[in-house]
């Protein structure tokens, strides 16, 4: 398989900048920060490791492979992460703490595929050109799903926001 | 006035993602620890066993001698009448200081604390221990048990001052009457180790009953701390 190695000191710098975005991508995945954080570290490693060859840009190798390690690691410990449901990945501005969680909880409720475009568009701030790049799908699904993903959103948010 | 979605976003964006924990160290630093760690658990389970029924660890073992025990595994616990609905596992957790309950696989103590007259235990929080004290985790079929009585943590002052935050995760025990009667810490910030254990001594849980009998309970529950 052809494909290049990645510089470490590249894969740190992506790491330090990158982290909590890609642990709240696991956590949407995973809704375990334990697990979720396990899931980050084992991918970023193994960059670091020089055991991966990838293609295109490193980052969206990143989420790529979060997010296939968190669904295998979601279908081997499903009970468990039944149970564990800690997966609170969104720090709240002092006095919304109340909004924080209905927008966890709005997320959470969002379809993957809907969550994790939202997560990437807003909160990795990718456009969605890349972002589709990232997920292996078109700019424009990536779209469709963002516009309805944040019309739910809205939907559920906008009346505690305007309180 | 609807928000537009420039609005929205920029509304979104006020809440961030937490940062994660830092990368683990080096593979060569954790081949290293790993070799100590296995000379020291050579060293140390030797003498711990011998010390001990053989009944305290594993219940699967002895389901001859120790009836109760036998008792918790799959077949068993699906007679309790008092499992945890789903809902009980989403907590407010962000708020100041207040404190989220999950369940966790491993249970390894760090340091204990246990409550004046609460009963020894053999250790980390393990499987049931025999007909006298039986005792359950959370995990599979176990379910954690409801929160009758939550208690906010206190945040320290000297850690406000100091700017300490962050997550302690404890291993409790809770006993036949639903009450907290050990507390060990598993995740520790120094600083807020006892505001923790603390509050959480004083939560009350609605007791677990198995095959109609009360039983202890060990799980780990996840304190945050946050810095307003």
């Amino acid at each position: 398989m052809s494909g290049t190695k990645v510089d470490r000191e590249h894969v740190r710098t992506l790491y330090e900048r990158h982290s909590p975005v890609l642990l709240a991508y696991a956590l949407s995945l995973l809704h375990d920060r334990a697990a979720s954080e396990d899931v980050l570290h084992q991918v970023v490693m193994r960059l670091l490791q020089g055991n991966v060859a990838i293609n295109g840009p490193p980052l969206h190798y990143l989420y790529r492979a979060i997010r296939n390690t968190s669904l295998n690691y979601r279908r081997e410990h499903s009970r468990e992460l039944e149970l564990a449901q800690n997966g609170h990945w969104l720090e709240s501005p002092p006095g919304m703490e109340e909004t924080g969680l209905a927008l966890q909880s709005a997320l959470a409720e969002l379809p993957d595929e809907q969550r994790e475009i939202m997560i990437l568009h807003v909160w990795g701030q990718m456009t969605f050109e890349e972002a589709a790049a990232a997920l292996d799908i078109s700019s424009n699904t990536a779209a469709s799903r963002y516009r309805y993903a944040l019309a739910k959103l809205k939907e559920r948010l906008q009346p505690l926001a305007k309180e | 006035m609807d928000w537009s979605d420039d609005e929205f976003e920029a509304f979104l964006r006020q809440f961030r993602p937490c940062k994660p924990k830092a990368l683990p160290p080096h593979r060569r630093a954790v081949v290293a620890l790993a070799t100590a760690a296995v000379i020291v658990v050579a060293l140390v389970i030797p003498t711990r066993f011998a010390s001990k029924s053989p009944a305290a660890n594993d219940s699967t073992q002895t389901p001859a001698s120790t009836p109760s025990a036998a008792t918790n595994s799959g077949d068993g616990m699906s007679q309790r009448p008092n499992r945890v609905p789903e809902a009980n596992a989403t907590p407010p957790d962000a708020e100041k200081g207040t404190a989220m309950v999950s369940s966790s696989p491993t249970l390894s103590g760090l340091r204990g604390v246990k409550r004046p007259g609460s009963p020894p235990s053999n250790g980390p929080v393990t499987a049931a221990s025999g007909a006298a004290n039986r005792r359950l985790r959370v995990g599979g079929a176990v379910k954690p048990p409801i929160k009758l009585v939550d208690v906010k943590p206190v945040y320290p002052e000297d850690a406000l001052a100091a700017g300490i935050e962050g997550v302690i995760v404890l291993g409790i025990v809770i006993g036949e009457d639903g009450s907290v009667i050990e507390t060990r810490v598993l995740r520790s910030i120094p600083e807020l180790d006892q505001a923790a254990i603390d509050a959480v001594s004083q939560w009350q849980f609605k007791p677990t009953l198995l095959n109609g009998e009360p039983v202890e309970v060990e799980m780990a529950v996840t304190i945050n701390f946050t810095l307003p």
